[in-house]
């Protein structure tokens, strides 16, 4: 065997195998569909977006910035954060605006789209399963004017906030979870930035009733 | 947690061997649910004897109020398919690829010349014409899907453990590589299972042979895990003096166009939208998939593991290599037709035959839900033994990838029906002569999943 001829592949052959190792495989190849936010900003949770509608509707603008153009579903959540603020920072660049989805997740989106927060140029309305439970006129978007919006998740309670005004404050069976889905309406063109989630409470995998129930048994 | 992240984790997950291999995909989801209690607690204390109670005189009743608020977690997982096509093994018969008097002899699929004497040898002076002169082989075969050209549909991206390209008998004219990188374009011509789909491909080799093949393909399947694929293309590449594959002094540079027919068993192909299915909702074809089953025989010949002691329990035995059993939407959805890549049966010393894609048609009766089947069927194998195998099988679920069986059957025929093998090509099995017999035998598969009938996707 000529080992000197052997050598001389070896950092080809370890290339491919470090390129097609499993982990890293995967990591290197595009996913148009998955977003990451607040990578560079190191006071806030690196956010994980995942556009569940048509590839083309969601123009990722900067680290912390999305484009969502007419019919478009993007979803957004950290890492075991359930118990959190999602900041935004909204203008509503074309037709009606947006709505905003939380307590619900990316799975099961169109099954269950939990509350609701939608802003629109007509005013604003909170639904819950769907159901209208409370209506804002006067919370209307403005083309072309921005508007920091801020939903609050907590315990059993939630709290929306447009500019320095909270809206509601309620209260909900439903669970919290780690999402908020921005949706916009067709034709609308919403440019989202100063996104961030500020941690309240995080989910642990020690709290779950199996986990607990094995804690106890052992 | 989310997916999203889960997913740029890598996924290399603990749990079977489909997720040592990163082939799921793993999802969390975290909720919260938070409960608020009040509790009320009135105490009255009075003291013993009369007393004035009412408007002036204060009542002795406490009561005390506490709230509560428990929070609990729930962490959901889900799993799902992380490859576009996963293949244990593919071969393929290649024409065209040299002369009839050089070419290997790969047979029908790439397998079935193996058991020809002239396989991938030539004698010298003897005439020798194969119509498969090449082949190609691939060992572990993963494509995921390549999202590129702003997710333009079917794409993938994948490699082969290992790779061979083997244009006739010389082994310098081999193009061979460990992890062949493959870019693939599936063009479905029908999208139910089994699927058809054209697929245009292009392959670069690294090592030992540096290469590119590039080649058009009808790709029917996967059902079970069996695919049959025709093949055209053309493979081009060098192979450096004193390679695995190059004994001459010199390097070759070898090129050469193909046709081929192939057959792949354990390969298994996902569209895109059964990425997002969970495994538990994946429909299934087969009512039984593996990668080995065997099983200790006891027959009336003499033992072929002890010529001391040829009266011993263990008599012979019987192996299948990545065996399927597919339904078929009759008699219930319960009879099936099955094949393995290769099945041995040893009924014991000098008694042995040898199947490459034998046919097998069975009845699949489950006799207790996910744990206890029954199947009796008969096995046909032409090649390059020919004899039939009557049998039943009782088949006992111990996990995902282990089952055990009972068997019992009876054997009759010819260990070289085809008249190509010679009677010792075994060696220390002996001289294979005729070939009848019964046996009864335990045996264990490994790798190898049993389906139910609310798995099976006529059921569904």
């Amino acid at each position: 065997m000529n080992l000197k001829r052997y050598m001389k592949n070896i950092p080809l052959l370890l290339l491919v195998l470090l390129l097609q190792s499993c982990g890293l495989f995967q990591k290197i190849l595009p996913k148009p569909d998955e977003y990451s936010f607040n990578e560079s900003t190191r006071q806030s949770e690196t956010i994980a977006g995942l556009n569940i509608s048509n590839i083309d509707s969601v123009e990722y603008k900067a680290d912390n910035s999305l484009l969502l153009h007419g019919g478009s579903v993007i979803a957004l959540a950290t890492y075991l954060n359930t118990n959190f603020t999602g900041d935004f920072t909204v203008n509503v660049q074309k037709g009606r605006g947006l709505k905003f989805s939380f307590r619900t997740t990316s799975n099961n989106f169109k099954d269950n789209q939990g509350i609701t927060f939608n802003y629109t140029t007509a005013g604003s309305w909170l639904e819950e399963n769907g159901n209208v439970i409370a209506k804002f006129d006067t919370v209307r978007a403005i083309v072309g004017e921005t508007e920091r919006i801020q939903i609050t998740n907590e315990g059993t309670q939630y709290i929306m906030q447009v500019g320095c005004t909270v809206i509601y404050k309620g209260t909900t069976t439903i669970p919290a979870t780690e999402y908020i889905l921005a949706s916009t309406f067709s034709g609308s063109r919403v440019l989202l930035t100063g996104i961030d989630f500020i941690p309240i409470r995080r989910a642990d995998k020690r709290n779950t009733p199996q986990a607990r129930a094995e804690r106890v048994r052992w | 947690m989310l997916g999203i992240v889960c997913s740029s984790i890598g996924g290399c997950a603990s749990g079977g061997w489909m997720e040592t291999l990163s082939l799921t995909r793993t999802e969390e989801d975290a909720f919260t649910i938070t409960n608020r209690d009040t509790t009320f607690t009135d105490a009255v204390r009075n003291e013993p004897g009369e007393r004035d109670n009412g408007v002036i005189f204060p009542s002795s009743r406490t009561q005390t109020v506490n709230s509560f608020s428990t929070q609990r977690d729930s962490i959901v997982e889900r799993y799902y398919p992380n490859f576009i096509r996963f293949a244990v093994f593919e071969s393929v018969g290649l024409i065209g690829t040299s002369s009839s008097d050089k070419g290997i002899g790969s047979g029908m699929f790439g397998i079935t010349g193996f058991f020809d004497p002239d396989f991938a040898s030539l004698t010298k002076g003897k005439p020798r014409s194969v119509t498969f002169t090449g082949g190609i082989y691939r060992v572990l075969t993963y494509e995921t899907r390549l999202r590129w050209f702003r997710d333009a549909k079917d794409w993938t991206v994948g490699f082969s453990a290992f790779e061979a390209l083997v244009p006739e008998v010389a082994n310098e004219s081999t193009l061979g590589s460990f992890l062949p990188l493959y870019l693939r374009k599936r063009y479905y011509l029908r999208e139910q299972i089994p699927y058809i789909a054209v697929t245009p491909a292009i392959g670069f080799g690294f090592f030992p042979s540096q290469y590119v093949n590039a080649s058009v393909s009808l790709d029917v399947g996967s059902m079970g895990g069996l695919n049959f694929r025709l093949y055209g293309g053309f493979a081009a590449g060098t192979n450096s003096k004193g390679n695995m594959f190059n004994t001459t002094n010199d390097r070759t540079s070898p090129s050469f166009p193909y046709l081929g027919l192939g057959v792949s068993v354990l390969d298994f192909l996902n569209r895109v939208p059964e990425l997002y299915t969970e495994w538990k909702d994946h429909e299934h074809s087969a009512w039984d998939i593996g990668l080995l089953q065997f099983t200790l025989l006891n027959s009336g010949e003499p033992s072929v593991f002890s010529t001391k002691n040829p009266t011993s329990l263990l008599r012979g035995y019987m192996l299948r290599v990545a065996p399927t059993s597919l339904a078929l939407p009759i008699l219930d959805n319960k009879l099936y037709i099955g094949t393995s890549l290769f099945s041995v049966l040893v009924l014991g010393e000098s008694k042995y035959g040898l199947g490459v894609l034998p046919i097998r048609i069975g009845y699949w009766h489950t006799l207790l839900q996910d744990e206890l089947s029954l199947e009796p069927f008969i096995e046909y194998d032409y090649y390059p033994s020919s004899f039939a195998n009557i049998g039943a099988r009782l088949n006992l679920k111990v996990s995902n990838i282990i089952n055990l069986s009972a068997n019992v059957g009876y054997v009759n025929g010819n260990s070289i029906g085809s008249g190509l093998l010679p009677p010792d090509f075994l060696g220390d099995l002996g001289t294979a002569n005729s070939l009848s017999g019964a046996y009864f035998g335990l045996g264990i598969s490994i790798d190898d999943r049993i389906f139910f009938p609310k798995e099976i996707r006529y059921n569904r």
